[in-house]
């Protein structure tokens, strides 16, 4: 029994939130900010999710790991 | 000369003036090697997102200066020998800046230095993880 291939649906925001509003800088200084890109076990959503585009997840991902080396952002958060 | 800025977690029981004298001392190291200081922010005490030295508050103070690269590492070596520094990180702001051209520009107008950071060249210089390797053990979602 072969399934037909069916692509599931994943909400996308179909912009790159950084390039719409160029007011938004990454840094690693702001983790409110980047914490809207990391899952709430801390892991970074990945682009086909928030929708980023290639060029600014690349920033995104060095400033959320500059982030957690600097005790601003969680490597995991460990569950209760 | 390059632009440079570090950030330190200070343990969050120092005191004030500990800090301050700490801070100075960095202060006084860049600018011995002919490094130009161009703002210290203390951010305050601030909530870790994970434990450093079985702590879950640090004191933040980010140090941004324009300096030759050789300063970085007796300032990084300054930083581990000190008791009182959690963790540090230093980032590589700009490549190439012009110390003269800086210093003219730099303390009339604040628009200089905004500009260098929108530029993302920024590399990491070193990550320091001290603690981070025995941090959360890893994904326990299995």
């Amino acid at each position: 029994m072969s399934r037909p291939p069916r692509r599931r649906p994943f909400p996308r925001s179909k912009v790159c939130r950084f390039c719409a509003d160029s007011s938004l800088r990454m840094d690693y200084k702001e983790p409110n900010l980047l914490r809207l890109f990391i899952t709430e076990r801390g892991k970074i959503v990945p682009r086909r999710i928030s929708g980023n585009c290639a060029k600014h997840q690349r920033q995104l991902t060095t400033a959320i790991k500059r982030g957690r080396n600097i005790a601003l952002l969680p490597f995991t958060v460990p569950r209760r | 000369m390059r632009r440079y800025e570090a950030v330190v977690i200070i343990e969050p029981d120092l005191a004030d003036d500990e800090v301050k004298a700490l801070t100075e001392r960095y202060s006084d190291l860049i600018k011995s090697q002919e490094g130009e200081l161009i703002k210290i922010e203390d951010w305050g005490i601030k909530k870790l997102a994970y434990l450093v030295r079985k702590r879950d508050k640090g004191r933040y103070v980010l140090f941004d200066f324009v300096s030759g690269p050789t300063l970085i590492s007796e300032l990084e070596r300054q930083f581990k020998i000190s008791e009182h520094v959690m963790k540090y990180l230093t980032v590589k702001l700009d490549e190439d800046v012009n110390l003269e051209a800086f210093k003219a520009g730099g303390p009339a107008g604040e628009t200089a230095p905004e500009v260098s950071e929108t530029v993302e060249t920024a590399e990491e210089v070193s990550e320091e993880s001290v603690q981070s390797s025995e941090e959360p053990e890893a994904d326990k979602e299995a």
